[in-house]
């Protein structure tokens, strides 16, 4: 039953963080909160980028166990923040690449094809790149590692209505492909209930609720849906 | 890019360490001369170069200065001061073994301008009283015994001048050549050096007129033979000459 | 110009490569460590490190030549390790220089690598690049043009340092006889002309390089890093 991503992480700054999921293979998890809730600051304490203790188990390895935890770039995962984090000296391919274990220009041409990027907009840099082409390239550098988990941080949140329908779209095509669990911090409950198997509601620091996401989106004396109500 | 950076900075190590190598080697014997003897020093270097086939170098300052820095650990081999006072202090601190040796009598001079009007000390206390007079330059009395000459000079002939202080007594001559000082009072060697400029005249001052600049020299411990060689050059008839024709007296 | 005039140059010229060469892997190290850490007493200690920019630098020589002297601690293990002084020779004039520059290099760079900014450095280890590795292909080529500029910096200052090699040392020709006390050594001897010649040929050199670093510095990382 130790499979897939399992975290029970508390952690002091810059929110006091209290916090446990279960995200088994495969599925995705859509975490929604109101701001300052803690939920960037869970995604990095994952990630490794936090100073955090307790326990973080992807697929039986231990990331974090107690105090002592992988640094950050020896965890397998793919991370997405909010404005996408792309390197402006190099370009699309290149921000791919750099990722890669092995350097493969062929495999990283390949997974910007995945995410409709080709040609000539390859060689641009991220200055010269549209917000939704950006997402894109982000998407393709965090799978180019083959991560053991994808975080993705309000991936969405800087583009466009219609650009956003198309990553979303993007978004649950790349699923099928990876049985990375994923985590998906989002504002923006049409995505969730798009490509979101479950579904867990953060609030100052901690998960004060968690389920299918179908269940806790059509129950409206949830706790989420009652803070989408307030809102 | 990162490589290319690498390589900018193993170019700019390797260039380095075999210049400096190089520019160890070629050190020359260094001897420290006060700033007066800017004009007859080079040519009694090069009567001794010609006579004795050695070569020294000279680094012109105050001789207060030029003491300061021997005080200091600085390498030179031989003082030529413009005095007898700061070399006695270099042998009072024990850098410096041989006796000292007087080599010349330091004479001061008036400089001027052509257009001040200033001629001698009476036209000198004329345009002063006129207040045609706005800088005389002298030697930094604090380093230079040509400038406490000076002072001693002007104090001797009741004179109280605006004065602008160079940091010795060539920077004093300069001064007046550049037009920033109308007048000066520096050694009589640089004065007729100044002189060659052109819009200058110069006054000889009496040497009764300031207590005596006994120039002495003296041998740093340790002095190499060039430099030995050199201090006895200059006791010798050729550079006596020398000095004398450019305006100093003799011991 | 003469013989000696062209050994001053070279040493002008060898000074400012050696300042700048000493001071490029300082002010990388230092600037970044400064960019990230976030030990209280960073204020005081960029403050500490911009003083020898703020004192005269005759304040400076004079601190030098007392505290490296023959009779100094340094000074005498100096001359116990190398046998000569540090004070009065070329050694002892780049350690005045690295000193006087450092925070000429040091700033921008300090500057160039905060503003990399911790999402990329988080984005970087994300990626899986271990610190070293995010050093080199991250923050490097991306704090390079402001590195560059406090190379530039440093090397024109050097070019043009008086007070402090004059004090430090005491301009011997061939060993600290730079070309800027060189000029200063033309006008005392009466020769305008030649102070000017020195002092133009000395204005093309400072003009040269700094156009060549400007373009070193200028030129980023090829698309793929």
């Amino acid at each position: 039953m130790a499979e897939g991503l399992q975290v029970d992480l508390a952690a002091r700054a810059p929110v006091p963080l209290r916090a446990g999921l279960h995200v088994p293979p495969g599925q995705t998890l859509a975490l929604v909160g109101p701001s300052g809730a803690g939920k960037s600051s869970l995604l990095k304490a994952i990630a490794g980028l936090l100073p955090a203790s307790g326990q973080v188990r992807v697929d039986g390895v231990a990331w974090q166990d107690g105090a002592t935890g992988l640094p950050a770039w020896q965890r397998r995962v793919g991370l997405v923040l909010q404005g996408g984090g792309l390197f402006p000296h190099l370009d699309a391919l290149g921000n791919v690449m750099i990722a890669q274990e092995q350097p493969d220009g062929d495999v990283a041409r390949a997974l910007l094809a995945a995410v409709q990027l080709e040609g000539a907009v390859l060689q641009r840099r991220p200055a010269q790149l549209s917000g939704g082409e950006q997402m894109r390239v982000a998407l393709a550098r965090a799978l180019s590692r083959e991560p053991a988990v994808l975080l993705l941080d309000e991936p969405f949140a800087a583009v466009d209505r219609p650009v956003r329908r198309a990553l979303i779209a993007l978004v649950a095509r790349l699923r099928q492909a990876s049985a990375a669990p994923m985590i998906i911090v989002t504002h923006d409950l049409e995505e969730a209930a798009g490509i979101a198997d479950l579904a867990a509601f953060m609030d100052a620091g901690a998960i004060v609720e968690s389920g299918p996401a179908a269940e806790i989106l059509s129950t409206p004396a949830s706790r989420l849906n009652r803070w989408l109500a307030s809102a | 890019m990162t490589a290319a950076m690498f390589r900018l900075m193993a170019l700019l190590l390797m260039l380095v360490w075999p210049l400096s190598v190089r520019a160890a080697a070629t050190v020359p014997v260094t001897i420290a001369a006060a700033a007066d003897l800017r004009g007859v020093l080079p040519v009694i270097i090069a009567d001794f170069r010609a006579a004795t086939g050695r070569q020294v170098v000279p680094v012109f300052a105050a001789s207060g200065s030029l003491t300061q820095q021997m005080l200091n650990g600085a390498p030179h081999q031989l003082l030529l001061a413009a005095d007898s006072e700061y070399p006695a202090r270099l042998v009072a601190a024990g850098k410096v073994a041989a006796p000292l040796r007087p080599y010349a009598l330091g004479r001061l001079a008036l400089l001027a301008r052509s257009s001040s009007g200033v001629r001698d000390l009476a036209s000198l206390r004329a345009a002063l009283a006129a207040g045609r007079l706005r800088h005389l330059a002298i030697a930094n009395p604090a380093v230079a015994p040509y400038g406490r000459a000076a002072r001693a000079v002007l104090d001797r002939a009741g004179l109280t001048p605006p004065l602008v202080l160079g940091e010795n007594v060539a920077q004093a001559a300069q001064f007046v050549i550049s037009g920033g000082a109308e007048a000066g009072i520096v050694s009589a060697a640089l004065a007729r050096d100044a002189v060659k400029q052109g819009g200058l005249v110069m006054l000889d001052l009496p040497a009764n007129s300031h207590p005596p600049l006994v120039q002495s020299l003296v041998l740093a411990r340790g002095a190499g033979a060039d430099a030995r060689a050199f201090a006895a050059w200059m006791a010798g008839p050729q550079a006596r000459a020398r000095l004398a024709a450019a305006g100093f007296g003799l011991p | 110009m003469t013989a000696a005039d062209a050994t001053a140059l070279r040493l002008s010229l060898l000074l400012a490569l050696a300042t700048v060469a000493i001071l490029l892997p300082m002010a990388i190290g230092l600037g970044r460590w400064l960019a990230i850490t976030r030990w209280r007493g960073r204020p005081l200690l960029e403050a500490l490190l911009f003083l020898p920019l703020l004192l005269p630098p005759t304040v400076v020589g004079l601190a030098l030549l007392v505290g490296m002297g023959p009779a100094s601690t340094i000074g005498r293990l100096f001359e116990a390790v190398t046998g000569g002084r540090l004070v009065f020779s070329f050694a002892g004039i780049v350690v005045a220089s690295v000193l006087v520059n450092l925070p000429l290099a040091m700033q921008p760079a300090l500057r160039a690598f905060e503003a990399v900014g911790d999402d990329l450095r988080a984005a970087a280890a994300s990626c899986g690049l271990s610190p070293f590795a995010a050093f080199r292909k991250v923050e490097l080529p991306l704090a390079w043009p402001g590195i560059a500029t406090g190379a530039v910096l440093a090397f024109a200052h050097t070019l043009g340092e008086f007070g402090v090699v004059l004090m430090v040392g005491g301009a011997i020709p061939g060993e600290t006889a730079t070309l800027s006390l060189a000029i200063y050594d033309r006008v005392q001897a009466f020769d305008m002309a030649g102070a000017g010649r020195l002092a133009l040929l000395l204005t093309a050199i400072s003009v040269l390089a700094i156009t060549l670093l400007f373009l070193l510095g200028r030129r980023e990382g090829g698309a793929r890093g």
